[in-house]
């Protein structure tokens, strides 16, 4: 019964949100053709749990408000994120970078604002800023989270060949036979959805979209059609592996697990850079 | 006669800072044409309306006959290829698969590299003399090397045309007579179309038929080489002093710079 009730959708969580990290982090590293790019780099989880923490200030303690105040502010933060980024139908990738560093940081100072004026009720959604999986309530909400991922998946693999083109500049992509703005307001809409769908249910948690992508690429090359899967797959598989060290390391204290992706990640990404160097170079 | 290029009044540009205005002409099937001018006079601009980067203002220009507003990016892609001065690839791509994306156009959205794809590429390859490197990542090239990959790519769109912007900005001597050896065997074999941008005069004097030379924005004189490069031309498009004689190799006219 332990396993059925607690375990299993605590690993569907997992499975569901290490497949949305790794994407987007996969797509955002290509798309923003920048290799320090993460799921988080535009500002998402900030907005997001901005809106859990309003949700908590309301009183409103059912998950589903939360979920849904918090995968709301993401979108908005998004689309505010590329309305400023853009002019004359034209979106450029550095300006999109700066204007979600910028949106994420005023979120952030948001969330600390709200964080210390209502300390007693912001303390049921700490998770959320710590990046857990320890929220994982009811299972509709997985479920509903598993939909949105899955269609962020398929956009992103539908366009993968695009960002393959898109990798020696947008102009060359243009000469390709790529509408690159067209490509980029959906890539950039699927990654909305993943990133959105996991802040709502696991707050942020760190490094699983920086790190995986790297690791893949190093394994399966470059190619987004082969990287974008294959993150997916290990970035699910490390995120539950971790969650299991969270639960059972300092048990009966559980640590979040953002905790150990970073902990365990970082080593083993500098052992593969060092290994690897030549093929690491940007 | 018919025409791969075909240009009247051609205008546009950037929005707000530069524009090219009333630009014609017309390049003929297997052409080798050139396009010479000082810095911002608007010679990639030329060409980055010609492949769609920036949008036609006014004029009619039409690609193998076909109006280029109507041409969606793919179409154009499988009739044109443009090489630039450089690539950056943020990720480490196989040589191979670099030269690979130029069947991009060819594909279905959801389809494969076939067998077909990969023989034009090696091919590609081979033309350009960089088959031995098909395994090296592209980064790990030298300018000379990673530019025949670039070349090789736009090979691969099997065009009828190729525009090249600087494609030999970065690279030395050797190198740049390489590039542009390539091409003439590639104009004369296949019959291909090309319209390059360089600053290296004497090259283009050898090589090209016909010569837009761009000033401002504006066209200041179109013709042979022969016929268009004189001193008071050149003064007055490139501020320099200079002579004109003719290379004793191919009778080509050659500029003789007066730096005193």
């Amino acid at each position: 019964m332990v396993i059925l009730h607690i375990r299993l959708p605590r690993a569907l969580l997992g499975l569901v949100v290490g497949i949305a990290l790794a994407t987007a982090g996969s797509v955002y590293q290509g798309l923003l053709r920048n290799p320090l790019a993460d799921p988080y780099i535009l500002g998402t989880s900030s907005a997001g749990t901005f809106g859990a923490l309003v949700a908590a200030i309301l009183n409103y303690h059912f998950n589903i408000t939360v979920y849904i105040f918090s995968i709301g502010a993401a979108f908005l933060s998004m689309l505010l994120v590329y309305r400023i980024a853009s002019l004359q139908g034209r979106t450029p990738v550095q300006t999109l970078i700066l204007a979600g560093v910028i949106s994420s940081t005023f979120f952030g100072a948001l969330v600390l604002l709200l964080f210390t004026l209502f300390r007693r009720e912001s303390f049921s959604i700490l998770f959320f800023l710590l990046g857990s999986l320890s929220g994982a309530g009811s299972n509709i909400l997985i479920v509903i989270s598993a939909v949105l991922v899955l269609i962020g998946f398929s956009i992103s693999m539908y366009l993968a060949r695009d960002l393959d083109a898109m990798s020696s500049g947008e102009e060359d992509a243009i000469h390709l036979g790529i509408p690159v703005e067209r490509v980029k307001k959906l890539l950039f809409f699927s990654s909305s959805l993943l990133v959105g769908a996991s802040v709502s249910l696991a707050g942020s948690i760190g490094f699983v979209g920086l790190i995986i992508p790297h690791v893949v690429r190093l394994i399966v090359g470059p190619s987004h059609r082969k990287l974008i899967p294959a993150s997916a797959i290990g970035g699910a598989f490390f995120l539950i592996l971790m969650d299991v060290f969270a639960r059972t390391v300092f048990s009966p204290l559980e640590v979040p697990v953002g905790v150990f992706t970073s902990l365990c990640g970082a080593p083993f990404f500098i052992y593969l850079l060092k290994r690897k160097q030549e093929e690491m170079t940007f | 006669m018919s025409y791969s290029i075909q240009a009247s009044n051609l205008s546009g540009g950037y929005k707000a800072s530069f524009q090219l205005r009333d630009i014609s002409f017309n390049i003929e099937q297997g052409g080798f044409w050139g396009v010479i001018g000082p810095n911002g006079s608007g010679k990639s601009t030329l060409l980055k309306i010609l492949s769609k980067v920036l949008p036609l203002k006014s004029g009619n220009v039409t690609i193998n006959d076909h109006p280029l507003q109507q041409l969606s990016l793919q179409e154009l892609a499988r009739n044109m290829a443009v090489v630039g001065s450089e690539a950056h690839f943020t990720f480490p791509f196989c040589v191979f698969d670099v030269v690979l994306m130029g069947r991009i156009p060819f594909l279905t959205r959801l389809g494969a590299y076939g067998s077909r794809d990969r023989m034009i590429a090696e091919n590609a390859l081979k033309r350009t003399e960089v088959w031995e490197f098909r395994d090296r990542l592209i980064h790990q090239l030298s300018s000379g090397e990673r530019q025949r990959v670039l070349l090789a790519r736009a090979l691969a769109q099997e065009p009828k045309i190729l525009l090249l912007d600087e494609p030999t900005a970065h690279l030395d001597l050797h190198y740049e007579i390489e590039i542009f050896r390539i091409l003439k065997n590639l104009n004369a074999q296949d019959n291909l179309t090309v319209l390059a941008v360089s600053h290296n005069l004497n090259l283009m004097a050898e090589f090209c038929s016909t010569l837009i030379v761009l000033r401002d924005g504006t066209c200041r004189a179109l013709g042979a080489p022969s016929e268009i490069l004189a001193p008071e031309l050149l003064k007055d498009v490139f501020r320099i002093d200079c002579q004109i004689t003719r290379n004793p190799f191919s009778q080509a006219p050659t500029i003789l710079l007066n730096t005193q």
